[in-house]
């Protein structure tokens, strides 16, 4: 099965489920079109189409080689580790504030990415440090803008 | 005339001067850095602009658009990595060139001719965006519903790979748009009781988040695979005859036109951005050659091709965008984003009711255009230093700058979980082979394709009228039209084999 069979099943049950939650959209009386009109017309093509490439994926040549998870992760494993950080970050952005947050991330960013090593410590901080204080500076005094102070400080 | 003479005025007004030069220095950096394209360096600009007047802050991204444009073919000539995708074709001919001891000649061909092919699409652009936007004011909710589902169309039938998973992006992104209250009564919709969706995505971090993230993780995922010959660092003479290079290129006209049609052309057709003009001129040069076999080994006629027709290309997006609210590539989806900011809606009302705006922004084309090369003539040369800045680094500052741009849209933390998550779906689209302009279009048009079929429908009750008003009609037929053509195209030419697919 190619895996667009996959991705298409998925997406199918996804707009079967949003078409069953558009029953609690209330329909204002005395219009023609309630607000639900557009989203049931929108997820019915979406669901149509979803099927299609279920169908497509379905009839494609099945594939013999077997998924190997090891290389896999060993090809992703930097990804998922920069979309996990990214995500810690945002969530320690309202605890721990802007500038130690982005201290933190930018510094374990680049060890991510294979900037790591001793020697290379100082050279990580200075980006970190940098970068937070540098946008810190021209975001929130040149461009007011309110970044996070973080309950941690508060 | 009186009108744009004004509007040059405006443009020379000291403050918005200064803006629109950092801009051009931002883009010429962010085009010449490898792995950070325009689209990107518009969205690290984007929350500068928010303070700035509506004028000022489009006239900054056009300086980072055209500038841009440029920036790409530096590090294409000279380290042989087109620095933006625009600039890919560049790298064929430019490279070569440089390798074979002219750099100069390479660089500044790219340059003269960016600078001629821009401002030979700068009076299409006026005329075009004008005389269309007339045209489009006698539109009816008809009419522009059918234009939306017409433009749809066409961009997922022009998308690379499957038609489906074209369409498929395109209604994703209508489906976005209908998350949130409802545009015509304000009824909520899958907000899943969160006050945050009330309000649906955001439209700006959704568009950040679906291109930065996904072209930074293919950064990241490139890292390891051999990195810039750095042949070209130090010491390269960029000395060079300037009115040698411009006579070059003025006694190939018809490149010169015949790449320019092309780039405005591309630009015009909704969400096909510089990408795939330039490789698109630089076939056709090679093909009116007369010396094609030639090409691959540093001539101009390549460089000239592709650097004009990807700055025409900024023209015909600039006139789908102001003509139509549509925007013509990814750059011009974040400057209508700016407009909304600016409490401006984008559409065929635009010029008529914002002249000062609209005649503004055609004069900083063109102005942008001249002060990119007199900022190439001055700092050429410490360009070379920064487009080396290592990929460990650049990555998580570019990160940091689009959660802060996300973040300062309105100062709330939601907007960055938008991004994050809007991130995650893009990275997945392009591993699953979905295209990422449609989805875009999408969410641009979503609310604007509800709002004119319902007041279409609440004019009158005949569904009919959307096929038998003629403009309408023929817009429906035409979109009808691009898909069984593109249909028919993939039957006769079939796909590659999924096996050459990128393997997740």
């Amino acid at each position: 099965m190619h895996r667009d069979a996959v991705v298409g099943g998925l997406l199918a049950l996804l707009s079967l489920f949003l078409l069953w939650e558009t029953r609690e959209i209330p329909h204002p009386p005395l219009i023609p079109i309630g607000p639900a009109f557009y989203p049931r017309a929108v997820l019915s093509v979406f669901l149509l189409l979803s099927l299609l490439l279920l169908i497509s994926g379905l009839r494609a040549p099945l594939r013999v080689r077997a998924r190997d998870w090891s290389r896999w992760f060993s090809r992703y494993r930097v990804i998922l580790a920069s979309f996990l950080l990214f995500g810690l970050y945002v969530l320690a952005l309202p605890f721990a504030g802007y500038l130690l947050s982005t201290t933190l991330f930018t510094a374990a960013m680049q060890w991510v990415l294979g900037r790591r090593g001793f020697r290379r410590f100082p050279g990580i901080l200075v980006v970190a440090v940098g970068t937070s204080l540098g946008t810190y500076v021209v975001f929130q005094l040149y461009l007011h803008v309110l970044l996070p102070r973080g309950a941690l400080f508060q | 005339m009186d009108a744009f003479l004004n509007a040059a005025l405006a443009i020379f007004d000291p403050q918005t001067f200064v803006y629109m030069g950092a801009g051009v220095v931002a883009g010429l950096l962010g085009g010449a850095i490898p792995g950070v394209t325009i689209t990107m360096t518009v969205i690290l600009v984007l929350p500068f602009t928010f303070g700035m007047t509506p004028l000022q802050g489009l006239a900054t991204m056009i300086g980072v658009y055209v500038g841009g444009e440029s920036g790409g073919l530096i590090s294409a000539t000279l380290l042989g990595i087109p620095g933006t995708p625009s600039a890919i074709a560049t790298t064929f001919e430019g490279f070569p060139m440089a390798r074979k001891g002219e750099a100069g000649r390479a660089v500044w061909l790219g340059i003269w001719a960016s600078l001629l092919g821009g401002l030979l699409a700068g009076i299409p652009l006026v005329v075009g965006a004008l005389q269309l936007a007339a045209l489009a004011v006698k539109f009816g909710p008809w009419e522009y519903f059918s234009l939306f589902v017409l433009t749809l169309t066409i961009v997922a039938s022009l998308s690379e790979q499957s038609l489906l998973k074209g369409l498929l992006s395109g209604v994703f992104g209508l489906l976005v748009t209908a998350i949130g209250a409802d545009p015509l009564m304000g009824v909520a919709r899958f907000t899943f009781g969160t006050d945050f969706l009330l309000s649906g995505f955001p439209f700006l971090p959704v568009l950040i988040g679906i291109f930065a993230f996904s072209q930074l993780m293919k950064d990241v995922e490139d890292m390891g695979s051999g990195t810039a010959g750095p042949l070209l660092r130090r010491h390269v003479n960029l000395r060079v005859s300037h009115l040698r290079v411009i006579g070059e290129i003025l006694r190939q006209p018809w490149n010169l036109v015949r790449s320019t049609l092309i780039g405005l052309w591309i630009g015009i057709l909704p969400a096909v951005g510089g990408s795939a003009a330039n490789i698109m001129a630089y076939d056709q040069a090679k093909k009116f050659s007369k010396q094609p076999e030639k090409f691959g080994t540093g001539m101009s006629e390549g460089i000239i091709a592709s650097e004009s027709s990807n700055n025409a290309n900024i023209g015909g997006s600039l006139i789908t965008m102001m003509a139509f609210g549509i925007p013509g590539d990814a750059v011009t989806a974040v400057m209508l984003g700016a407009l909304i900011i600016h409490g401006i809606q984008p559409g065929p009302l635009f010029v008529t009711t914002h002249t000062p705006v609209a005649y503004g922004m055609f004069a900083a084309y063109f102005l942008a255009h001249l002060l990119t090369v007199v900022v190439e003539w001055v700092l050429l040369r410490y360009f070379l230093r920064v487009m080396l800045v290592p990929q460990p680094i650049l990555i998580p500052i570019i990160l940091v700058l689009c959660a802060l741009g996300s973040f300062a849209l309105n100062n709330i933390i939601e907007n960055v979980w938008t991004f994050f998550f809007f991130g995650i779906i893009g990275y997945l689209m392009v591993k699953f082979g979905f295209p990422l302009a449609p989805i875009i279009l999408g969410v641009v048009l979503g609310d604007q394709l509800e709002v004119n079929y319902v007041r279409a429908v609440m004019t009158d009750a005949d569904p009919w009228l959307f096929l038998t008003r003629p403009i309408s009609g023929a817009l429906l037929v035409l979109s009808v039209v691009s898909v069984a053509f593109a249909l028919w195209q993939r039957r006769r030419r079939p796909a590659a084999p999924a096996e050459a697919e990128a393997e997740m």
